[in-house]
């Protein structure tokens, strides 16, 4: 059968669209996160012109290369403080699985921290008990143009329930999680005030020929 | 309208250009752990020689003196002079 201009059979029309819609969605969900991340971003970098312009204005720093220097200092500093946290952080999940582990002499704990399928007790003691879990593994599959794609939903193998044995489990990952996210923004910022100095390094203290006009006319 | 395609062809760019980013993200987290380690252990040097990592630098003290004296080089300028400083005979 050969397909001309608007000849496709309906039903691969509605896929089509589908994956277009799905498609749009998520490039749009992406491009929202990376508007959030721009914005933290930019207000990071404040950090740099709050530290720094009274040093300008206090002529205490006349050159770029001594801008760069005591501006690094500053940021370095900054940079720990914002990394201690979720480090101070971690080290409390680590002390608290492996305390949980020796002195309830529980090592299997390590290796069913993800785990949603109950054991021979009756209950599971992973993280995954919170979340849907899907069989996206063994998902049954079609070929549509030489692609092959998902033609059913995947089989749902675990719905959310709450297991008072696992709250070690919840405890310790939840932590990682906040760690985690700490991390991340602390990397941000790191990020940004970096570039930021390298950016401010010769600005500042450029003076601009329409900025003096504007201040004598 | 246009903000919306905008962000939905920056999603794009985002995803296609993710594996830079990630690397990047990396190396500014790699970086960001060694500057933690290098300061930790700063700091225990510096709490055993008596001082502290959240002291002032010498350039915020010359630039917070400057400022002082640049603020009251300024209210001595705008001073009226008082009467009894005026000389007598003399319209200034």
């Amino acid at each position: 059968m050969i397909f001309t201009g608007n000849q496709l059979p309906p039903q691969t029309n509605t896929i089509i669209w589908i994956i277009l819609a799905v498609l749009l969605i998520g490039f749009a969900l992406i491009g929202l996160l990376g508007w959030l991340v721009e914005k933290y971003m930019a207000w990071a970098q404040l950090r740099v012109d709050q530290g720094m312009s009274p040093l300008i204005l206090g002529r205490s720093i006349t050159k770029p290369d001594h801008f760069q220097k005591v501006a690094f200092k500053k940021h370095h500093r900054l940079a720990f403080t914002e990394f201690f946290y979720p480090s101070l952080i971690l080290a409390i999940a680590l002390t608290f699985l492996y305390g949980y582990m020796a002195i309830m002499n529980d090592s299997n704990l390590i290796n069913e921290l993800w785990n949603y399928v109950p054991n021979e007790d009756g209950y599971a003691r992973g993280f995954n008990t919170l979340f849907f879990i899907w069989d996206w593994d063994n998902i049954s599959t079609a070929n549509f143009f030489g692609l092959t794609l998902w033609n059913d939903f995947p089989t749902l193998l675990n719905s959310p329930h709450f297991y008072i044995e696992a709250w070690p489990s919840y405890v310790y990952i939840s932590l990682l999680i906040m760690a985690g996210f700490l991390y991340t923004l602390s990397t941000l910022s790191l990020f940004a005030r970096t570039f930021r100095i390298y950016a401010m390094k010769n600005t500042a203290f450029t003076i601009r020929l329409e900025e003096v006009s504007k201040k004598m006319y | 309208m246009v903000k919306i395609v905008t962000r939905i062809g920056l999603g794009f760019l985002y995803i296609i250009t993710s594996p830079i980013i990630a690397f990047i993200f990396g190396l500014f987290f790699i970086y960001g752990l060694l500057n933690f380690v290098f300061y930790a252990f700063k700091l225990i040097f510096l709490f055993f020689s008596g001082k502290s990592l959240t002291s002032e630098l010498k350039e915020d003290v010359d630039a917070r003196r400057n400022l002082m004296l640049m603020s009251m080089n300024q209210q001595t300028q705008h001073r009226e002079p008082s009467p009894i400083q005026k000389i007598p005979g003399t319209n200034s």
